[in-house]
């Protein structure tokens, strides 16, 4: 239902982001990061929330197009891929690239990334989606693991010692090119599912977290359903690891490019904390644990991921709902007791 | 692919290499198959995936050193394997005691949960103990020294470090125990009720809660004496508990769930295939097999059972 107050908090929180370089200069590594988790935090709830896939291999698609556009990068920079990255270690000076080397590069990387990504998303989704519950989340656990083993074991993408992104040249405004081009998929991506939610698409994504065999039983068309949601959810994963990696410069296969201990769980704890399975909940729930990691890597450093594991521990145990949970329980309680006055 | 075939080439010319890489795949795939039986047993009985797990085997590691260096100063005379022994029970009551306390603070508190929440919250220990030992204990590679000597037999081509023959043997001991206190004692019989059919159990007049806090305490004790064992054949460091916990959950999704007994024999299986996949296609791809293996297996059980018009759930 949308009121006046939520266009209007909306029209804030954007003008707000698309201000927020200038107001804090200093930080914009962390809010570039910012808009890749919103982006996956959003990415993860339209199959976890929404149709109760609870995926923990989303990081393969992730991975992907970091490294498709990190080789886009070299390639179309004029460089031979093995040279680049067998020279990795010492002699970075003999590969620069022009700014328009790089921007042409990227762009056309992050391009191709998404787009393999989604019919990639397209082919594993149609298999890997017909498992259920348990031995779903089981096994893209297992996808991820595997992902970061098998990158690990290829030569021409940098093998175990990971791979370099191009420097960006002099006069790249890098962060704050990935900034924008992440609010701008945040934006789109945020309109285009609160259209997709109220659409029979979305009706049936519902219908398939709330009883498959019934929604199937109904000629609902729950594969292609599956899949189609899945492929979407990859298209935006890929995007975001494209700018992930670009912001981090470097490529490690099992800390950047396919983290399953970290950004694969932190996407679906953001989704729980801002309550999973409404729009906004994982916007928020992004700001806010973002905000937190910040404080516990800048204030509790040595002691960070103790608090990071004890924070996770508290919402999955004490508020599974999240926010927005806790959110529409009180509009909901309030809302009965209006009606209750409203009889007296 | 040259590499590999030479590799094969190899393995023709000089038969023995099998016979080396078979039973050091045994006697690792036994310390790796404890370690998931632990595993297999909490996840079979209280659907709750143990992503802590590595964290535990950890932790006993390092109760057994501590306890090593602490008893070898006091009595210096006697010999390190006397220790290295003692050390096992000592650690499994520590890292049963602590794993209770994470129980009835945590655990107790998601069971009736999804299993997917078991799956974050238990990560979320798992950070919690990886930083808090990196704290106490210093990020430092800690190794107790058995001091057993390699047995080489037929002319070094067939090598065997004395200290991994006493830690399979120690922990096939160990899960013998374990396997006649589950099909013999009460206390087991209760376990098994309960992972049956948990409020049949109840019924029955079995406190399923006290079965459940035992069941994941007993799984601290066989996480305890893993990790003395891997205290003296690898090494004990506090970020090292990640590769524990993956390789006893890609055993105990391979065995299948809920087939406690087949874990033995696919922890031994895997540890097999890993170290002739190692050797064959070089030691940089030894872990992507191991983890390709998982979902490959799980997609050919998927289109088995799509034929039966079932699904995996």
């Amino acid at each position: 239902m949308r009121t006046w107050q939520t266009n209007i908090a909306t029209l804030v929180i954007l003008v707000f982001f698309l201000v927020a370089p200038f107001l804090f200069p200093n930080n914009m590594s962390q809010l570039s990061d910012l808009m890749i988790f919103i982006l996956i935090a959003l990415a993860w709830d339209m199959l976890g929330g929404q149709m109760g896939y609870n995926s923990f291999g989303n990081v393969l698609f992730f991975g992907i197009g970091m490294y498709i556009v990190a080789s886009s990068e070299v390639i179309l920079g004029g460089f031979k891929l093995a040279e680049y990255t067998s020279a990795m270690g010492g002699n970075q000076g003999s590969f620069i690239l022009t700014p328009s080397q790089y921007l042409i590069g990227f762009g056309v990387g992050i391009a191709l990334a998404s787009i393999i990504n989604f019919f990639l998303g397209l082919l594993i989704g149609s298999q890997f989606l017909q498992m259920r519950g348990h031995y779903f989340a089981i096994t893209t656990l297992a996808i991820g693991v595997a992902a970061a083993e098998v990158a690990r074991s290829i030569p021409i993408i940098g093998a175990g010692s990971g791979m370099n992104f191009p420097q960006p040249p002099d006069g790249v405004p890098l962060f704050h090119i990935l900034y924008y081009m992440g609010l701008a998929l945040v934006v789109l991506f945020f309109i285009f599912l609160s259209w997709l939610y109220k659409t029979r698409f979305g009706f049936i994504m519902n219908a398939i977290r709330d009883d498959e065999d019934k929604a199937e039983s109904m000629g609902l068309p729950t594969a292609s359903i599956k899949s189609t949601a899945w492929a979407i959810s990859a298209f935006v994963f890929a995007y975001a690891g494209a700018l992930y990696g670009s912001a981090k410069n470097f490529i490690d296969p099992s800390e950047v490019a396919f983290p399953f201990t970290t950004i694969g769980v932190w996407m679906i704890l953001m989704a729980i904390m801002g309550g999973m399975g409404t729009i906004w909940g994982p916007i928020i729930g992004a700001i806010v644990f973002q905000i937190f990691k910040e404080l516990f890597w800048t204030y509790l450093f040595g002691w960070q991921r103790v608090a990071l594991g004890l924070l996770i521990v508290i919402i999955v145990v004490f508020f599974p709902d999240g926010i927005m949970g806790a959110f529409n329980n009180w509009k909901k309680r309030r809302n009965l007791q209006n009606t209750a006055k409203a009889k007296t | 692919m040259n590499q590999i075939l030479s590799n094969l080439e190899l393995l023709k010319i000089a038969p023995l290499i099998n016979l080396e890489l078979l039973v050091n795949g045994l006697l690792v795939g036994s310390i790796f198959a404890l370690i998931a039986y632990g595993m297999a047993l909490v996840w079979g009985v209280m659907d709750i995936i143990n992503v802590a797990q590595g964290a535990f085997v950890i932790l006993g590691g390092y109760a057994a050193f501590y306890f090593i260096n602490f008893a070898s100063n006091l009595f210096p005379a006697a010999s390190p394997i006397i220790w290295v022994i003692l050390s096992i029970p000592i650690a499994a009551a520590a890292v049963a005691l602590f794993s209770y306390l994470v129980f009835a603070s945590v655990i107790s508190r998601i069971l009736n949960r999804d299993l997917f929440v078991s799956l974050l919250a238990t990560f979320g220990i798992e950070l919690v103990l990886q930083q808090l030992m990196n704290q106490v204990f210093t990020a430092e590679d800690r190794i107790i020294d058995s001091g057993l000597a390699t047995i080489s037999m037929f002319q070094y081509q067939v090598n065997i470090p004395g200290s991994r023959l006493l830690g399979a043997g120690l922990g096939i001991a160990t899960a013998i125990v374990i396997v006649l206190i589950m099909r013999y004692s009460r206390f087991g019989q209760a376990i098994r009720a309960t992972s049956q059919n948990a409020r049949a159990a109840g019924i029955m007049g079995i406190d399923t809660n006290k079965i459940y806090a035992l069941t994941f305490a007993l799984n601290g004790a066989i996480c305890g004496v893993a990790g003395s064992i891997v205290a003296f054949v690898f090494i004990i460091h506090p970020f090292q508990g990640v590769i524990y916990t993956l390789r006893s959950f890609a055993i105990v999704i391979l065995a299948g769930l809920g087939n406690i007994a087949a874990v033995i024999l696919a922890g031994l299986g895997l540890a097999i295939y890993e170290n002739f996949a190692g050797f064959i296609f070089g030691p940089q791809l030894q872990n992507a097999f191991v983890f390709l293996i998982v979902p490959v297996v799980l997609l050919i059980r998927m289109y088995i059972m799509r034929r039966q018009r079932k699904y995996l759930e």
